[in-house]
């Protein structure tokens, strides 16, 4: 199977909003499987060391979850970076599928 | 709460969620922040309930039907098949105008409430057969919230607490659910026993929503740890914690050590990442929480389930058919196996256990299911086994020391009955016994033996076969007992044969004959005969019998036997001795013995003549002898004159050998004699004599 993807990041004095998009270009629908409740994970770097990840200091439920994608459809994953120290990065969206790999990588800046 | 899978699937007439949700939000494509999404298979997959209205669509059901596994008739021609169809079947089914309705079957409250296999699997139905419903218990689902007037949980559900705030359409209250998790898991503990829908492990605990995940599942340690702070500080019972992170957090670890300290049962979910090994996720992997694994209905680890050193108990977690808001679906992963335990420890802990001693009984009693120690931890939970199966405080052992089962016994004895406890000092228990179910005998400690003793006359029951049972309770009113069965007889006491032994006499006449010299006792004193038997061992025949009359505590005697014209047969002989006391009590003895063949033949007499040579002042004999001897061992021939009385008054002898001999001798006497008595003697001792009066 395959996923289209976007990572739109967001900018602004308070924080740093990314937006993980996953849509399905196919005519079918696909199956994404979970493990828990987290189906995506953002994770920030800077010269190439992880200065920040979403699910860092986050616990999830423990039940399997499958979430159906059906032709066409955008699923949207968010995520908030509060207080960023100034510079330049690059973030990396990954879903957490455990039938699909999808990983999505922009670079961004703070002022 | 966004489910949207499967919604292609969904038709009209069969649809379940149409039957059981007012609405559902399908497919909308927005995820803020991950969505909770359950796996949303349903129940028994394929079943379906269709209800008919004419042969035809009997028919035509019938013919769609993989199975059928009930046939309801309602009269006026109108049925219900519940069976297998496949989804196309049943579509089709429901296009017909004779078909009333298709319906998925196990989603539907008119068909009552449903067993779901883990519920069955830990026994906890059992449980709610024999009262045990969780009544008292304050169980905290630390979760996404509960749906708080879902109807199999309202009445269960207490107060509530958001440390994030429900969202959305079905947010009565800020702890109210927003994803389903929190419901389903909720059900699991404790869904309400009704005519619908599921019931949980307990069933009338009371129900607590601690809202720390947002309504897609996700929560920050600090809020996870609020929740646990706050359940502690309200004394509820148990921390039903159906999260993890695979870190941790030193935050949630300080919020589990201060509940587990209050004294909450903490219980979490050994994470999903399996198959993996020392993978179990946090909190569950702190030492104050019981990790639970997940396995499924077949008894095997789920193939997601962590597993890991952690793992404390496992519970069913594959395939859980519980509450989710607004009706019901089925949810995978240990996030369903930790309520499970959740459940059945707010049942100890409502009925007295403190979270370390429901800790504590919940591993003594689960089931091993043979999987390793990191996959099951003690093993899997039976809620039955743990809540009804005695107290926290440990049955006492009892055991019969004396008389041991099967024993025979008579007159007073001592009864010993060992009993311990390991709660208990071993001289502090309550110890009694019946004999044959009878009023309870009590017994004392006796420091010496360390034993529970008494003094029991045998002589109050009949003779015959008794049953025993000894009764230890101890302090907590925990018993034990043990059961023997002995046999009593004071009938008084049977003699006994306490000697035997028999020997042979030589003879010279044609018979065997033995000497059986034999003692006899009894112990009360009433001896009566004694009967000896001398039997041929080889023809078997009874050769000789004697009976002797005896009588106090003990006597002996020589008696023979004779086997007439056995002499020299070499046969074995068997003796035997009864002993019959007056009460007709026997005891019996026997004996072997041999005839051994005399093979020395004695002499023979051939010829003994007399002649008279007496004068007025002597009596003179003059004997003319010849004796024989087959053997030839001749020895001696004696001839003697003898009194009235016996006395030898002279004699006259001669020394022979060989087989044969004669001579003449004379004999006189100036006394008045009466008989001449020749003898002839071989070397063997035999000897033969002839008197002869004069």
């Amino acid at each position: 199977m395959s996923l289209d993807s976007t990572l739109d990041i967001t900018v602004e004095r308070a924080g740093v909003t990314f937006a993980f998009g996953v849509t399905n270009p196919d005519t079918e629908p696909i199956d994404l499987t979970f493990r828990t409740g987290m189906v995506a994970d953002v994770a920030v770097y800077q010269d190439g060391v992880e200065v920040w990840r979403w699910s860092d200091g986050r616990m999830f439920t423990q039940a399997i979850e499958t979430q159906t994608l059906a032709p066409g459809e955008t699923l949207v994953f968010e995520a908030n970076w509060d207080d960023p120290t100034p510079g330049s990065y690059t973030a990396e969206a990954s879903l957490a599928a455990t039938n699909v790999t999808l990983v999505e990588r922009e670079p961004f800046e703070t002022p | 709460m966004h489910h949207d899978g499967n919604s292609e699937h969904e038709d009209a007439g069969i649809s379940r969620r149409e039957v059981l949700r007012e609405s559902i939000a399908a497919g909308a494509g927005a995820f803020a922040l991950g969505a909770g999404v359950g796996s949303a298979s349903a129940s028994p997959d394929g079943e379906y309930n269709v209800g008919t209205e004419s042969p035809a669509a009997e028919e035509a059901t019938e013919r769609a039907a993989e199975n059928v596994q009930r046939v309801f008739d309602w009269g006026d021609g109108q049925r219900t098949f519940t069976g297998r169809f496949s989804e196309k079947a049943a579509e089709n089914l429901a296009k017909r105008p004779d078909v009333r309705y298709v319906e998925e079957n196990g989603e539907m409250h008119a068909l009552g409430q449903t067993l779901s296999w883990g519920i069955n699997r830990v026994d906890a139905d059992v449980l709610h057969d024999n009262g045990e419903t969780g009544n008292g218990a304050d169980v905290a689902i630390i979760d996404t919230g509960i749906d708080d007037d879902h109807p199999d949980l309202e009445a269960n559900v207490g107060a509530g607490k958001a440390f994030v705030d429900c969202k959305g359409p079905n947010c009565n209250y800020s702890w109210s659910d927003d994803d389903d998790h929190g419901t389903h898991c909720a059900g699991i503990a404790d869904a309400v026993n009704n005519s619908e829908g599921v019931v949980g492990v307990s069933m009338e605990a009371t129900l607590h929503a601690v809202k720390v995940l947002d309504k897609n599942g996700s929560g920050s340690f600090s809020d996870v740890a609020a929740g646990i702070e706050y359940v502690a500080d309200q004394g509820w019972d148990v921390g039903s914690m159906s999260l993890g992170a695979s870190s941790g957090s030193q935050t949630v670890k300080d919020a589990c050590q201060y509940a587990y300290g209050k004294g909450v049962l903490l219980v979490g979910s050994a994470g999903n990442d399996g198959p993996c090994s020392d993978c179990v996720g946090y909190p569950a992997a702190y030492e104050e929480v019981v990790a639970v694994s997940s396995t499924d209905q077949d008894d095997s680890l789920s193939n997601f389930s962590s597993t890991g050193p952690e793992v404390e108990l496992a519970a069913p977690g594959g395939s859980i058919y519980s509450t989710v808001i607004g009706g019901y679906d089925t949810f995978s992963g240990t996030s369903m196996s930790c309520p499970h335990v959740s459940g059945a420890g707010g049942q100890l802990m409502a009925n007295g256990y403190t979270n370390t001693e429901a800790r504590q009984r919940l591993q003594d009693t689960a089931e091993d299911l043979g999987l390793s120690v990191s996959e099951q931890g003690a093993g899997l939970l039976d809620a039955e086994a743990a809540v009804l199966d005695g107290g926290s405080d440990s049955t006492p052992s009892v055991s019969w020391v004396d008389p041991n089962d099967g024993e025979t016994v008579s007159g007073t004895m001592t009864v010993r009955i060992d009993a311990s406890d390991s709660e208990d000092s071993d001289d502090s228990l309550d110890v009694t016994y019946t004999v044959d179910g009878g009023s309870e005998r009590s017994t004392s400690y006796n420091s010496t033996s360390g034993y529970y003793e008494d003094d029991w006359d045998t002589t109050g029951v009949g003779d015959g076969d008794h049953t025993l049972e000894a009764t230890a309770t101890d302090s907590a009113g925990n018993t034990s007992r043990s059961s023997i069965t002995v046999t009593t007889d004071n009938t008084e006491s049977a003699p006994t044969v306490d000697s035997l032994s028999a020997s042979e006499v030589e003879t010279s006449d044609s018979d065997a004959e033995f000497d059986v010299d034999w003692g006899v006792s009894d112990d009360d004193g009433n001896l009566d005969t004694v009967d000896l038997t001398l039997t041929d061992d080889t023809d078997g025949e009874t050769e000789d019998t004697a009976t002797i009359d005896v009588s106090g505590d003990s006597a002996s005697g020589t008696n023979r036997l004779v086997a007439a014209g056995d002499d020299g047969s070499g046969n074995d002989y068997t003796v035997a001795a009864t002993v019959t006391d007056s009460n007709g009590n026997t005891g019996s003895d026997t004996t072997a013995v041999s005839e051994t063949e005399n093979t020395d033949s004695g002499p023979v007499i051939d010829q003994f003549d007399l002649t008279d040579d007496s004068n007025p002042a002597w009596t003179r004999y003059g004997v003319d002898w010849a004796v024989s001897d087959d053997d030839g061992d001749l020895s001696g021939v004696t001839s003697e004159m003898l009194d009235s009385s016996g006395n030898v008054l002279d004699s006259d002898s001669s020394s022979v050998s060989g087989s044969s001999a004669s001579g003449t001798h004379s004999v006189r006497s100036k006394g008045s004699a009466s008989d001449i008595r020749l003898t002839v003697t071989d070397e063997a001792g035999n000897s033969t004599s002839d008197p002869r009066s004069i």
